[in-house]
């Protein structure tokens, strides 16, 4: 076990994998929020075309495996003569995976708001947009910071798989290093204890956030006190 | 420019063996989703009620589980776990064991929020009955904790049902590993992926549509939140 | 007053499951005590637990119906047969390449029967048979690759298998080369096929599978190493009695001796290992 810990080649290789795993996990989050986001609109939006769009991707994309949307990517589309890179791949399926169910998670904020507020807020003249920006939005997020960190963690556990589209992430280190050394226990534990450190770290990040938030939300509720007080 | 000829002839030709992949991934999802249902309650009510040592234990087990990836449990049980305990190592048996204790955390995390859901009026009115504590819980609490779940506890088994596809890689021959099988020989992959993908798709997607008639329209908005916390 | 009544029932479930748990590790260290003297297990069952290979034509496959065939089934089979009095006393189960070394030392199979090279750093943890079949570390290249020899492979992208001694018995002749490492060898090949990578490398026995189903590939000439392939076993230290090994060898040389796996061998191993032409 100690020499284990020690050998440099071996925790290099696992360095070089959580680098792989973070790098993709950041990218994929950064996509699955737009994703989530402007998905979540799209929904709530008046038109419906825009809006079956939206259920149709997230009920397609919730409701089958990453496992299997992976393979397609890299191995269904290769068969049919599309090469795509794997991490190419990893990115796609894991960023819409994810946006499918932040798209739900925006939505249950949005509609955590009351309607009315809208409503006073274009009677205040305000356009549909400020609305959103500085009245909807603050609120929605503080609601669904939590939710959204679930799903952050979520994402970056499921990054895992992409070691199946040979993309040499932390679990391919864990994986290849269990199977080549032929000491599974080892590798185990030290690839779960990184992924628990990182789990950690995320679900830290996102309560500093939220924490964050709550400070401008308060203000941001003095201003809205303080234009309905001076109209 | 090649032109795109499909070759969904294969899927006919793997069907008999697809669909005996597929009551495997049944099996594993029932067997599996039934006893965390039971050890799961058992985690969430520890946790949420009980604040000594076995509610310490159980959150901690709950947060360790849901810390990792299911498919490094998965070969930690297989390869490390079942060996180590009972000498030998099944991938079936290793597979249940893993999505069983899987799961239970994550309905332990699901009843517990349920049982955070009941209310405090809620429990006098329990109380005032003149139940016991024992009573209370099993005739007032949990059923109301459990009603205010069922979408959740619903997206959680769509979940498993998605995640038994990680058991092709230890070697179980469910509905994923057996499509494998046939394009390992006959190089269609898109086309029986394509078909996988909506076999798991009309399963789950039931599942979930199934689970909306259940849930009360007043918690309609409240359950989607809950469902999306879990 | 009713709180201490939930205590108590909550610190009677807490205690039956610790109990449960005591009993299960009892119960199952138990169980662990009888891992030293394989053949007695494997007699008791009354059948072999055999590791096999689900992607390796002609050694191990899955046709389409799910029957599984090839060279090292049948070997198995008329083990069975002749250790245990019936050809059907086998059960068997998957193994990989990156899976076959673990699946015995865990005890999940008796024996693998997977292709298996034997190498002195396997020897340190599993227990080997005589050798079966000797096969040869080659390369295949698409028919039009401008690659003539090995070392025109520097700088280019390999495929390999986890798992197997190609890997690194190619690393160590192709320093500059990139690689890249698949679950199996039919993903390897699958990526050859798309142009992920310029060349592919496992054993003869294998790629020639590969090379009869499929036109537009062709080996190298050049062979990487002798790989002999050998049955493999958990480390027995029970010396006493004869062991499970011990009765395999003397069954494959008698195996030998009568002929039986050299019609093996004609039946499954195309010998020819040439490239398939394209029908224009």
């Amino acid at each position: 076990m100690l020499d284990f810990l020690t050998d440099w080649s071996v925790q290099q290789a696992f360095l070089q994998g959580l680098a792989t795993t973070l790098r993709l996990s950041i990218v994929s989050a950064g996509l699955a929020l737009c994703i989530g986001f402007l998905m979540a609109f799209a929904r709530a939006s008046q038109s419906s075309p825009l809006g079956w769009l939206s259920s149709g991707y997230v009920a397609l994309f919730r409701n089958t495996p990453l496992l299997i949307q992976l393979y397609l990517c890299y191995r269904g589309l290769q068969s049919l003569g599309l090469i795509l890179p794997p991490e190419l791949c990893g990115v796609l399926a894991l960023s819409l995976y994810s946006g499918a169910y932040l798209t739900e998670v925006f939505r249950s904020g949005l509609l955590a708001i009351p309607k009315e507020q809208l409503d006073a807020g274009l009677s205040l003249g305000l356009s549909r947009f400020s609305v959103y920006r500085m009245i909807l939005i603050p609120q929605a997020l503080r609601v669904i910071m939590p939710a959204v960190g679930n799903q952050l963690i979520s994402l970056t556990k499921n990054s895992s798989l992409v070691a199946f589209i040979t993309v040499n992430d932390l679990f391919y280190v864990v994986y290849k290093g269990a199977v080549d050394a032929f000491m599974p226990l080892e590798y185990f534990l030290e690839g779960a204890l990184l992924y628990l450190a990182v789990s950690l770290a995320i679900s830290g990040l996102v309560r500093l956030l939220e924490n964050f938030l709550s400070r401008p939300m308060a203000q941001e509720r003095i201003v809205s006190g303080e234009i309905l007080t001076h109209g | 420019m090649a032109s795109l000829t499909l070759h969904f002839e294969d899927v006919w030709v793997g069907l008999p063996l697809m669909a005996k992949g597929f009551l495997f991934t049944v099996l594993l999802a029932a067997v599996s989703f039934s006893g965390a249902l039971l050890f799961g309650t058992m985690l969430g009510v520890l946790r949420e009620e009980k604040k000594g040592w076995p509610g310490r234990a159980a959150g901690l087990y709950i947060e360790f589980l849901r810390g990792i990836p299911l498919i490094l449990f998965l070969l930690f049980i297989h390869y490390g776990l079942m060996p180590t305990v009972f000498g030998h190592s099944d991938f079936l048996g290793s597979s249940l064991l893993a999505f069983f204790l899987f799961e239970s955390a994550y309905v332990g995390e699901i009843i517990r929020g349920g049982l955070r859901s009941v209310t405090r009026s809620e429990r006098e009115s329990a109380k005032s009955l003149g139940l016991t504590e024992t009573q209370q819980l099993w005739h007032v609490i949990l059923p109301l904790a459990f009603q205010r779940m069922m979408p959740a506890l619903a997206g959680q088994l769509v979940s498993l049902i998605k995640d038994t596809s990680l058991a092709s890689i230890v070697g179980v021959i469910e509905l994923t590993r057996a499509g494998e099988i046939i394009y390992e020989q006959r190089f269609h992959d898109f086309e029986i992926l394509a078909f996988q993908a909506v076999v798991y798709f009309l399963v789950c997607y039931s599942i979930a549509r199934l689970s909306r008639c259940f849930e009360p329209a007043e918690h309609q908005a409240e359950s989607i939140l809950s469902q999306t916390l879990s | 007053m009713s709180r201490p009544r939930l205590s108590f029932s909550f610190r009677c479930l807490a205690l039956l499951n610790c109990l449960l748990v005591l009993l299960l590790a009892v119960g199952l260290s138990a169980c662990g005590e009888k891992r030293t003297a394989l053949m007695d297990a494997v007699k008791q069952r009354g059948k072999l637990v055999a590791g096999v290979k689900y992607d390796s034509k002609p050694f191990g496959y899955l046709d389409t119906d799910g029957q599984l065939k090839g060279f090292d089934i049948d070997m198995m089979h008329e083990l069975a047969k002749r250790i245990l009095g019936d050809s059907n006393a086998v059960e068997f189960q998957q193994v990989l390449s990156s899976t076959r070394v673990i699946a015995i030392n865990s005890g999940s199979v008796d024996v693998v029967a997977a292709t298996m090279t034997i190498t002195p750093d396997r020897e340190k943890v599993v227990d080997f048979s005589k050798t079966y079949f000797t096969a040869h570390q080659a390369v295949i290249v698409p028919i039009s690759s401008p690659v003539k020899k090995l070392d025109d492979l520097q700088g280019k992208t390999i495929l390999f298998v986890m798992g197997t001694t190609s890997e690194r018995n190619i690393r160590s002749r192709l320093a500059q080369a990139k690689y890249i490492g698949f679950k199996t060898s039919t993903d390897a090949f699958s990526a050859l096929k798309a142009g992920r990578g310029e060349a592919m490398t496992t054993d003869d026995t294998i790629l020639s599978g590969f090379l009869a189903d499929t036109c537009g590939f062709r080996p190298l000439t050049e062979r990487l190493s002798d790989e002999p392939y050998g049955l493999g076993f958990r480390q027995d230290p029970d010396s006493s009695t004869i062991s499970l090994r011990q009765r395999v060898d003397r069954e494959l040389a008698a195996m030998e001796k009568d002929g039986t796996l050299d019609s093996l061998k004609r039946k499954w191993v195309d010998a020819a290992f040439q490239s398939k032409p394209c029908p224009q």
